[in-house]
């Protein structure tokens, strides 16, 4: 169990670089409505675009899992295994509890996880135990950890274009809101899968599908497989606060489709940074913690 | 820099270590997927000489997807003679790259910009190194210049510039603020635009002097300052103007001239550098 934990949590937080560089943190981004004192007014009316819909252009951060509380969810072992490579940038609680298991909330016995899956992700687990995580490739983490762990996102809307930039690894996401369908079949699947867009009232609501199986949805090692689809009904509560409800349909290892709710903060003024795969210091110390 | 080593493609090894240092571009969806508000002819091809487009503000819309012209073959030959047909890796051949990738000072009268002292040391060490990238990214503008294309994507205030190659994503900020004074030096740099005229004017500086120019291994210094100014002559072409300015490296500065073509109703992939690598393993032999 403790090389199982080290494996995931390892595989988790060494899969990334390091976070290089920073500029502009704290310049003061126009157009955002500001206290008295110059703050940003995060209780102020959600923007709005030139065509009228809410403006969810921002950096936006999920709202991390306290230290406690992924002790709880995790278990005291898994989580002072963690804890003893609290690596800066990446310390335990700055993580959403569904980056270390997306089936947090369901009651044992009630999981939807079909029982072959789960012996799927046993087996998986077990693969990692004996492999040091840094001999796998360098891959994306994929959807949805990457916008789940300790690095903001940053969402660029354009007319018929919506872009989810990750800080994480620089990987992004292209949403079509242009009218287009999501093909019947996916010839070429990819790590983020292909997404459509479209307004409900003040709700955005992503269709995602084409997915190409190869990753996993969080650090319990849940899988995905390529027949997933996932629904994202994203809405701008107000200037400050974004509210995402994300919903996985996988039948394949999945007995129901299962919703997480993630709400997300504004980071005003602030920039995601350049992320790249260099420096990296942590799988020789990750080899030697396996060996112990 | 002689133009007698220039000729002579004495970098075989370095670019093919470039060259082969990339993963493999892994999907594909919606190519050829008419996309809507682009002009079109009565057989429904993009009107690639039609007016460019504008965006709400009333700038040009430098929005879209465009790849760098790519010259003949034999005019590469030319330049770099007859070895240079040899590099083909699939996905990266030299036919669809420009002539500005392999050398960005190609165009210009032998001893009118040289290297400095500072600069020749650069490039020896650069040429030493070999396989340099490692999955680390192509830098600017060789991500623009390669086989791969990039995306535009113009919002009011920021300006995204996607390359498909190592899956970069530049921003350039047209809101006003000024470029930071003492930067942390990065892969990409901080950009900031501003419209004259027609002509996006983008200003980079706080680059990192990790990555190289071209596959030449032209270097680049922390102190480099790059503008670059782009014009949409129509629907179907992008100009671009860029001034590398690096008294670090180089004599004096100097400027080069791509054009982009749009790539209509395409699309950039993703592409994940260190997926299904087969390269090094023969490099080493």
């Amino acid at each position: 169990m403790k090389q199982w934990a080290s494996s995931v949590l390892g595989l988790l937080f060494v899969s990334s670089a390091v976070v290089t560089h920073a500029q502009w943190l704290n310049y003061k981004t126009p157009g955002v409505p500001r206290t008295a004192d110059g703050k940003s007014k995060l209780d102020a009316l959600a923007p709005r675009t030139l065509d009228g819909h809410p403006d969810l252009s921002g950096v936006w951060m999920h709202e991390p899992t306290s230290v406690e509380e992924v002790r709880r969810l995790l278990g005291p072992e898994r989580t002072d295994e963690g804890l003893k490579t609290n690596a800066p940038g990446m310390e335990f609680g700055t993580q959403h509890k569904y980056a270390f298991n997306i089936l947090a909330d369901f009651k044992p016995g009630d999981s939807p996880l079909r029982p072959e899956s789960a012996k799927r992700s046993q087996e998986l687990a077990a693969a990692l135990s004996r492999e040091a995580p840094c001999s796998l490739p360098d891959v994306p983490i994929g959807f949805p950890s990457q916008g789940l762990l300790s690095e903001p996102i940053k969402i660029v809307q354009a007319p018929r274009l919506t872009m989810i930039l990750y800080e994480l690894g620089g990987h992004y996401r292209q949403i079509y809101v242009d009218g287009r369908r999501l093909p019947a079949e996916f010839n070429l699947p990819a790590y983020f899968g292909y997404s459509v867009g479209h307004w409900e009232s003040d709700t955005f609501i992503v269709e995602t599908a084409g997915f190409n199986g190869k990753t996993i949805l969080d650090g319990s090692l849940h899988p995905e497989s390529e027949q997933m689809r996932v629904t994202e009904r994203f809405h701008r509560r107000d200037f400050g606060h974004l509210d995402l409800e994300i919903t996985f349909n996988d039948q394949k290892n999945y007995t129901r489709p299962f919703t997480i709710r993630v709400p997300h903060n504004l980071l005003a003024d602030e920039d995601i940074f350049e992320m790249f795969n260099e420096n990296e210091k942590d799988c020789a110390h990750i080899g030697k913690a396996q060996t112990k | 820099m002689s133009s007698s080593i220039r000729r002579s493609f004495v970098v075989v090894t370095f670019i093919a270590g470039l060259l082969s240092a990339n993963g493999v571009l892994t999907s594909a969806q919606w190519l050829n997927y008419p996309i809507p508000g682009v002009p079109r002819t009565k057989d429904g091809k993009v009107d690639l000489t039609a007016k460019a487009p504008r965006t709400a503000d009333g700038h040009p819309n430098l929005s879209g997807v465009w790849h760098v012209y790519s010259e003949p073959l034999e005019e590469k030959k030319r330049l770099y003679g007859a070895e240079v047909a040899a590099f083909s890796v699939l996905g990266d051949q030299v036919t669809d790259i420009s002539k500005y990738a392999i050398n960005l000072l190609t165009d210009l009268p032998t001893g009118e910009v040289t290297l400095t002292s500072e600069g020749k040391a650069a490039i020896n060490r650069i040429r030493q190194a070999g396989d340099l990238p490692r999955c680390l990214p192509f830098g600017v503008p060789l991500g623009t210049l390669m086989t791969q294309v990039h995306k535009i994507v113009q919002t009011s205030g920021l300006i995204l510039v996607m390359h498909e190659l190592d899956s970069m994503t530049r921003q350039i900020y047209t809101d006003g603020r000024p470029l930071p004074v003492d930067p942390s030096p990065s892969w990409l740099g901080y950009s900031v635009g501003r419209w004259d005229r027609d002509t996006l004017v983008v200003e980079t500086v706080g680059f990192n002097d990790k990555s190289v120019l071209d596959l030449f291994g032209h270097p680049r210094s922390e102190a480099m300052r790059f503008t670059e100014r782009y014009h949409r002559r129509d629907v179907g072409h992008l100009d671009v103007e860029m001034t590398f300015d690096d008294a670090k490296m180089y004599t004096k500065p100097f400027t080069v001239n791509v054009t982009h073509l749009l790539q209509a109703d395409s699309d950039i992939l993703e592409y994940v550098c260190n997926e299904n690598e087969k390269d090094r393993e023969h490099l080493k032999r």
